[in-house]
């Protein structure tokens, strides 16, 4: 039997029970949707991180508190282990470096007239620009004698400028960091990146006022330290960690209460974790995916029966039991491939919604697309085989006298 | 001879006991014969038109089908034999809903692999008087079109026998004489023609009337 009629046959019958067909297909269209939606979070997320990662440049290092164990019990309040003299032992005694910046953030409320927004202030030093690779583009960062002085001045991320209204114009306005005034005297270029891998909705104060008037905090959240350019990395990196084992008295490098996070870490980090979420969600979506698979082998199964006169006919007239299969086959197979371009289309939606409505933004790969198709064509061979070899099997008397 | 069986047996178990539908059924039709299977319900009639039909295997006996022994071949190739060999007329006809007459006609054809099944569907429907009716589906046609639609089926793959069950069972008597003339002319150019009915009248019509009662060919 032709190729082109079994098809034209197949979509005769899922045409005549339109409702059913869709509701079939319905598991397909929101597994495969689900699929490339999720991977196009992830997909976005990994862009993301590469493109800032690019735009810092590569011969940066960052040290973090990390939570030390002794004998595997962890002490406690060891996250408020680095000290500002301990960023200052690092620009004198450690060789190759171009600069540092002590960092000492937290989230906080901003307020400008009416206006307010939530922000990572981040209390740094006048060379934290230079170390990130970022730019003021209007009026200008704080100055060191500000640092000193403990000015209350602010540089605005431009996400959070534009949040509060303040654009180039306003420089020189005050606004509010938990109640406290503080006068804008720039706005940051922006640099794109999307949740916790942007600067673009961050405030930029002096460390000290940070520290010591905004947070009360003795610690810092971290160090950014720029090595200068050729610097053997590992050698600068490995030289921090023994400074700093000695100013805190460690002997055994098991028990460091800080880490080292050079670039290729934070990149395998991020990947990480990025991974681990769609390696989440794109199992989920498999999942949805299977059960999909379930209902077109539930559907096709009830087809079957309802059929087994037309199969009977089909057989008398002289189909064989592989003329019968193809058909069944071709059915199913038809019902999750469309099913599978409709949820490809609603992934892709779902997408592109997502990137617009949200701070994640999004990237459907090609790959994606082509994996969720097949996978769903998959589907339909795999949970149709079952019910269109049942219809194949049938006796073709028992059929025709089926009522 | 066209057909020729040897000790058709067909047994079914039912519960406990074992019912003999066809016990040693020896017939021969020749070709160009218009015979009727004629029997009450239960005569084993309708399994022997099965086993002619070739959509059931006998327990044991023989069958040649034009000369060749049928009585054993494989599902597969037995779906062939009827493709080719055999045109099934049926009391509820049996036609395909949400296809046109002519798809339906179409169908023997294209389980045949054969090219043009179009043109050689269109001139067996005007054959048997329904050249304005193609495009129709079989839900909207009467009785009497629907069995036209079935005999058409029947002739498009040019079988060498016809086989018929209670044809006219579902028609009243006007169209039922219309297809049983219409089956005459068929036969009137040559064509084996062999009729299940319980129907006296129409057992008469036909050359030749093998009787069965109780799985055995009574006269």
């Amino acid at each position: 039997m032709l190729f082109l009629t079994i098809i034209k046959v197949a979509l005769k019958s899922l045409v005549a029970n339109k409702l059913r067909s869709f509701l079939a297909m319905l598991g397909i269209i929101i597994g495969v949707g689900s699929v490339i939606a999720m991977l196009s979070i992830g997909a976005g997320a990994q862009k993301d991180i590469m493109n800032r990662i690019s735009m810092m440049g590569t011969n940066l290092l960052s040290i973090r508190p990390m939570q030390s164990a002794e004998r595997g019990v962890s002490t406690g309040s060891s996250r408020q282990n680095l000290t500002l003299e301990d960023a200052e032992a690092i620009v004198e005694r450690v060789d190759s470096i171009d600069a540092v910046s002590p960092v000492a953030s937290s989230n906080a409320q901003l307020k400008y007239f009416n206006k307010n927004t939530r922000a990572s202030v981040i209390g740094c030093a006048v060379t934290y620009p230079y170390i990130g690779n970022f730019e003021v583009e209007h009026g200008r960062f704080f100055r060191e004698s500000e640092e000193e002085s403990m000015a209350r001045v602010v540089v605005l991320g431009s996400e959070t400028a534009s949040e509060l209204g303040i654009s180039g114009k306003q420089l020189g306005e005050r606004i509010q960091i938990r109640g406290i005034s503080f006068e804008v005297v720039g706005i940051m270029k922006e640099k794109g990146g999307a949740g916790r891998f942007s600067q673009d909705d961050s405030a930029l104060v002096p460390y000290s006022v940070a520290m010591r008037i905004l947070f009360g905090m003795d610690y810092l959240s971290n160090i950014d330290v720029r090595a200068v350019d050729g610097a053997d990395l590992t050698e600068v990196e490995t030289d921090i960690a023994t400074l700093l084992r000695s100013r805190h008295k460690i002997s055994d490098p098991e028990n460091d209460d800080f880490r080292v996070f050079n670039q290729a870490d934070i990149i395998q980090t991020a990947t990480e974790v990025t991974d681990t979420f769609t390696m989440l969600l794109g199992g989920i979506a498999a999942i949805s995916l299977l059960v999909g698979g379930i209902g077109i082998m539930n559907i096709m199964l009830v087809t079957v029966t309802e059929r087994t006169k037309e199969i009977g006919i089909r057989k008398a007239i002289g189909a064989r039991d592989r003329d019968i299969l193809k058909q069944f086959l071709i059915e199913s197979l038809i019902m999750s491939g469309v099913g599978g371009a409709l949820g490809a289309a609603a992934g892709i939606a779902t997408s592109e919604i997502i990137s617009s409505a949200s701070t994640f933004s999004t990237s459907v790969s090609p790959g994606s697309v082509a994996l969720a198709l097949a996978f769903s064509a998959a589907v339909g061979v795999f949970f149709g085989y079952y019910p269109a070899a049942r219809a194949a099997r049938l006796d073709p008397i028992d059929c025709l006298y089926y009522e | 001879m066209l057909i020729t069986t040897e000790n058709l047996v067909k047994k079914y178990t039912m519960g406990e006991s074992e019912i003999r539908a066809l016990d040693g059924v020896s017939v021969s039709i020749a070709e160009g014969e218009m015979t009727a299977v004629v029997g009450a319900s239960g005569s084993g009639k309708s399994t022997l038109m099965n086993m002619l039909g070739c959509l059931d295997r006998p327990d044991s006996g023989e069958y040649f089908l034009n000369g060749e022994n049928v009585s054993r071949l494989p599902k597969d190739r037995l779906a062939g034999i009827r493709n080719r060999y055999i045109g099934f007329i049926f009391q509820s006809f049996n036609l395909l809903p949400r296809m046109s007459a002519l798809e339906n006609v179409e169908l023997p054809m294209q389980y045949a692999g054969k090219k043009d099944a179009r043109g050689v569907a269109e001139r067996a429907l005007e054959i048997v008087g329904l050249a304005g009716r193609m495009r129709h589906e079989p839900g909207k046609m009467s009785g009497g079109e629907r069995q036209r639609v079935a005999v058409a089926r029947a002739l498009v793959n040019d079988p060498a026998l016809i086989l018929a069950d209670e044809p006219t069972g579902n028609l009243d008597s006007k169209t039922g004489e219309e297809i049983m003339s219409l089956l005459e002319s068929l036969n009137a150019q040559g064509r084996t023609i062999v009729i299940v009915t319980h129907d006296a009248d129409i057992a008469a019509r036909c050359g030749r009337s093998i009787r069965m009662k109780d799985g055995r060919v009574v006269s």
